[in-house]
């Protein structure tokens, strides 16, 4: 596995696929949530992560599912530009 | 049997696989014959919010809370509150003198009497069943049953608090503080506020209200909402932390500064010193 150079978003997705070993890949607009990927518990180690990826703060109380619900909506919110 | 009841096989379901398990963290071998009908279809139906590894890490820690109490205290009066198809009578170790009251729905006691009959399962230590529904006078019930209120208490509330408001949780509480001397001891399990209201946790809540048992109470501060209620906390758990399913929790344990996470705690607690100044509980409150 390359380390330093590994982009973000692919960490993100080797931390999924890291807790579901029957996965070999995840599609960028599939759904984390309804296919049980992150659930309530492991949600919390999973947005602390996206935290410390993109360097943005993230307010569990006011974030929008919406924004954490595929790849390409983290991509998009948390790690574009 | 009402809903609440069909909890209780859910639990027994969950106990069911933990026996199963070859590294299970307890050995439960009448819970198979206990979570029929609906245990194994609630399970399926509630999961993926991580409940059944919190059944499991929950029950061996009250396990180990009980045994350890038990020797450094010499408590020998012992009350479970509304424990459903839970079978610690039946295979805990006891010390010599103790007497165990189970208070809970009288079908429910007969039921699950009727399912141990049948398989010639006898319990290790003497049992009071008090039929009782914890919304009602139910303290009078167990003080008829032979409770004695002068002697020192283990109570025993897992898997309930959630299920009532925050001002049924309170009185139960306070109901519990005055039934016992000084001395006296609480094991309880309590989930987060936070829980109830994250947006992950929402379907699973949904499916339990559906079925006519919401969850509705929880706090994010157990130290404060228990002192409020006669009780000083002793030991305080997150599940994954150690004594409380280390190494077999899959999930890593939130920090306690962390706003807004769904958790559950897992307490064990002592009868605060009386009486306390009542301006302590305002300021408590």
């Amino acid at each position: 596995m390359r380390q330093q150079t590994t982009a973000p978003i692919d960490q993100i997705k080797g931390w999924i696929l890291a807790k579901h070993e029957n996965r070999t890949d995840v599609a960028a607009d599939e759904d984390l949530i309804d296919n049980r990927l992150v659930d309530s518990l492991s949600f919390v180690e999973f947005v602390f992560l996206i935290q410390e990826l993109s360097g943005v703060e993230i307010d569990m109380d006011t974030l929008d599912i919406g924004d954490v619900r595929t790849l390409a909506a983290i991509q998009k919110r948390f790690l574009a530009g | 049997m009402d809903d609440i009841s069909y909890t209780a096989q859910w639990t027994a379901a969950v106990r069911a696989l933990e026996n199963e398990r070859s590294d299970g963290l307890f050995r439960d071998e009448y819970a198979r014959h206990l979570a029929e009908p609906r245990g194994f279809e609630l399970l399926e139906r509630y999961q993926g919010a991580g409940v059944s590894d919190f059944v499991a890490v929950r029950t061996r820690y009250i396990d180990d809370a009980f045994a350890r109490i038990l020797a450094e205290t010499g408590i020998r009066q012992v009350v479970l509150l509304a424990n459903g198809m839970d079978v610690r009578t039946h295979r805990l170790d006891w010390p010599a003198g103790t007497t165990v009251y189970e208070v809970d729905h009288g079908p429910l006691l007969d039921e699950k009497q009727a399912r141990l009959a049948k398989l010639a399962a006898e319990p290790r230590v003497p049992t009071v069943p008090i039929k009782a529904d914890l919304a009602g006078d139910w303290l009078e019930v167990l003080k008829s049953g032979g409770f004695g209120p002068a002697e020192r208490t283990l109570w025993i509330a897992e898997g309930l608090l959630f299920f009532l408001t925050e001002e049924q949780a309170g009185r139960l509480l306070d109901t519990l503080a005055g039934a016992c001397p000084s001395g006296s001891r609480l094991v309880v399990d309590m989930t987060s506020a936070a829980l109830l209201r994250h947006p992950m946790t929402q379907s699973f809540l949904r499916r339990l209200r559906e079925d006519g048992t919401p969850w509705q109470f929880g706090t994010d501060e157990p130290e404060r909402f228990l002192a409020a209620h006669g009780w000083v906390i002793q030991d305080l758990r997150q599940p994954g932390e150690p004594g409380a399913g280390e190494g077999r929790w899959p999930y890593s344990v939130p920090p306690r500064q962390a706003r807004g996470v769904p958790r559950s705690w897992l307490i064990s607690a002592a009868t605060a010193d009386r009486p306390w100044p009542s301006e302590m509980v305002t300021v408590l409150k």
